[in-house]
């Protein structure tokens, strides 16, 4: 049920992050070829501005839609009127919850992704064949090397506390928004406040462990290794991984209680 | 036909009825086949749990029978069938005259306004 | 045996109180309509035996369990409102309820949709408002369930439409399902109704075979009702 629940989210966000996909990339590609063909001089002008300008504008608006459709998707899925279609299921609540999250993070992912292609397409136009395999080579190069040592371990646990990092400030999110739900009107706002109040509870409780030498905020990672603080970064990783699980767990036991207990669809 | 429903009695008692008078003129002829319960239920707008009572009641007044297979059929006893045409009759008389009476006619005058109606619309041989 | 059991049921928003310990015992085989006045506790009582909200006190069953991701197996619902998401085309629509209810009879839904001319290939948006209702009613009588909970399917619908949902539940008719249908129009619905259970500020006033109903009153379902819920 959880596979076909995320499935379906796939073709929720896939109609209107795929064209998006798709025209950053096509963009990529016009401006590698216009490169390739056109004359240095052209981009210099107020073609290459505007093309430059529509370019970014995809970027931002595909980035800009994945972070509103991994709230919207909650929102308007769950709390709005196709609420009373999604509870109807026979599928558990944490089901649910995690069915969100999952497909957001799953999107969130693809969007790297797909930024790795646009920079691909770019390239393979833009750059002449000779000095692309040229650069894979040295790229490769790079990446065994990199295996001989202990970076692909390092780069493990920043993807890992990234996942962690971005799952939890979803979860704060939805967690708001489930107890925004709570009030019969100016549910929005509700939301908004809840999420604000939760940030203050985070933010006392980060300090008083900032006080005992524990850093767990992102921000930590800013004051480690500094004679200051005295601890290493491979310390405030371990409290950041650590104190990011147990409010992800605090925020999936919130959001389940507001959703399976305290439902309250308009 | 369209079936309607009038208030105070109960829906299957009034299906009852009309498929009585149904049976009893020869809509539905003697041996013919009855639609099933869903169908008619379907068409008269009514619950089928409802349509069923009716038939039930049918069937215990012998008007009705069922094969197992192929569903339920009228009866082809004359005998029961003319029964039923006598109730029926009975019933529409008294209403008649009961209202007849309260309207201030004698039962003189009910007779001879029947035998009146009668020369007026023809003789037996006409049907 | 009861498919549908409320035991000392009671509901209350804050200080308000929806249902006040109610007791009811619903079984297979039987379209019973729920009927009061809006705020009578018709919805709380559904919405309560779909878990789209919790008791305050005593309890709903549903086959003897509490509701849950099982009983919603079996339980095929038509909430008051819009509920599908408007940006699947039927026929998209058909799929997903092929994919989450074991129950569902895609080819039911797909003939009744074909009777009534609508285009699976439209967006569920795009269709009329009274289009978007049929297409609704369809997804739940296509599922092979053990309880029907049509809330309000009747309210706001032209006669056209009224007939053809009510034909729909007639047509529909299981020995095995319980048909519930919330209405405060009951004059449209009693003739299609075995029984009738009469909801009046949460408590239940009545419960009543209907045309024992009409036996014992004289009356239809309706003017007994408006003589009951007279202001």
């Amino acid at each position: 049920m959880l596979t076909k629940l995320i499935g379906y989210e796939m073709k929720a966000f896939g109609r209107i992050i795929l064209p998006l996909y798709a025209a950053t990339i096509g963009m990529a590609l016009i401006m590698g070829l216009g490169v390739r063909v056109l004359d240095r001089e052209v981009y210099s002008n107020i073609l290459g501005a505007v093309i430059v300008m529509v370019f970014t504008t995809l970027i931002l608006a595909t980035m800009v839609m994945t972070g509103v459709l991994c709230v919207q998707r909650f929102y308007s899925n769950l709390l709005g009127k196709e609420g009373y279609l999604m509870f109807s299921l026979p599928v558990e609540t944490h089901q649910l919850i995690l069915s969100k999250v999952l497909s957001s993070l799953i999107w969130t992912l693809l969007g790297g992704v797909a930024g790795i292609c646009t920079v691909a397409a770019w390239g393979l136009t833009a750059i002449p064949v000779q000095k692309f395999v040229t650069f894979f080579r040295e790229a490769g190069i790079f990446i065994r090397r990199m295996s001989l040592g202990q970076e692909i371990g390092e780069a493990a646990v920043w993807l890992l506390i990234g996942i962690l990092l971005f799952a939890a400030s979803l979860m704060q999110i939805y967690a708001a928004m489930a107890i925004g739900h709570q009030w019969s009107s100016h549910r929005i706002l509700g939301s908004i406040l809840a999420y604000f109040g939760i940030d203050i509870v985070k933010s006392i409780i980060a300090r008083l462990l900032g006080q005992i030498g524990l850093y767990t905020g992102w921000t930590s990672f800013f004051i480690a290794n500094t004679e200051e603080t005295g601890v290493t970064m491979g310390q405030v990783q371990v409290f950041v991984i650590i104190s990011t699980i147990i409010w992800i767990v605090i925020y999936s036991v919130a959001t389940w209680y507001f959703l399976d207990r305290r439902l309250n669809l308009e | 036909m369209k079936w309607t429903f009038e208030n105070g009695i109960p829906i299957y008692m009034q299906i009852l009825r009309r498929l009585r008078t149904e049976i009893a003129s020869g809509a539905y002829p003697p041996g013919a086949k009855l639609p099933p319960v869903r169908e008619l239920a379907l068409e008269a707008g009514v619950n089928p749990n409802t349509m069923q009572r009716a038939f039930a009641e049918l069937e215990r007044d012998g008007l009705v029978y069922t094969q197992r297979t192929s569903g339920r059929f009228v009866t082809k006893d004359t005998e029961v069938l003319k029964n039923l045409r006598k109730t029926l009759s009975d019933d529409v008389i008294e209403e008649m005259c009961g209202r007849l009476i309260r309207l201030g006619m004698s039962r003189q005058e009910i007779r001879s306004a029947v035998e009146a109606w009668a020369s007026a619309n023809g003789t037996e041989a006409d049907e | 045996m009861a498919v549908l059991e409320c035991i000392h049921l009671t509901k209350k928003y804050g200080s308000l109180t929806a249902l006040d310990s109610i007791d009811l015992s619903l079984e297979p085989g039987r379209i019973v309509g729920l009927v009061g006045p809006n705020g009578s506790g018709k919805t709380t009582l559904i919405k309560l035996a779909q878990h789209l909200l919790t008791p305050t006190e005593g309890e709903i069953l549903i086959e003897g369990q509490e509701p849950g991701a099982r009983t919603k197996s079996i339980v095929s619902y038509l909430p008051d409102r819009e509920f599908l998401p408007a940006w699947m085309n039927v026929e998209s629509l058909l799929y997903f309820y092929e994919d989450f209810y074991e129950d569902f009879d895609i080819a039911r839904a797909e003939q009744m949709l074909e009777s009534l001319n609508i285009d699976p290939h439209m967006t569920f948006r795009k269709l009329s408002k009274g289009t978007r209702e049929k297409v609704q009613l369809v997804m739940t009588m296509s599922r092979n369930a053990g309880i029907y909970l049509l809330d309000e399917p009747i309210a706001g619908v032209d006669p056209a439409a009224r007939d053809y949902i009510l034909r729909t539940i007639i047509g529909n008719y299981s020995e095995n399902a319980l048909v519930l249908i919330s209405t405060h129009l009951i004059a449209d619905v009693e003739t299609v109704l075995d029984e009738v259970v009469f909801l009046k500020q949460g408590h239940i006033e009545l419960h009543e075979n209907t045309d024992a109903l009409r036996e014992r009153t004289g009356m239809s379902v309706d003017n007994y009702f408006r003589e009951v819920y007279r202001c």
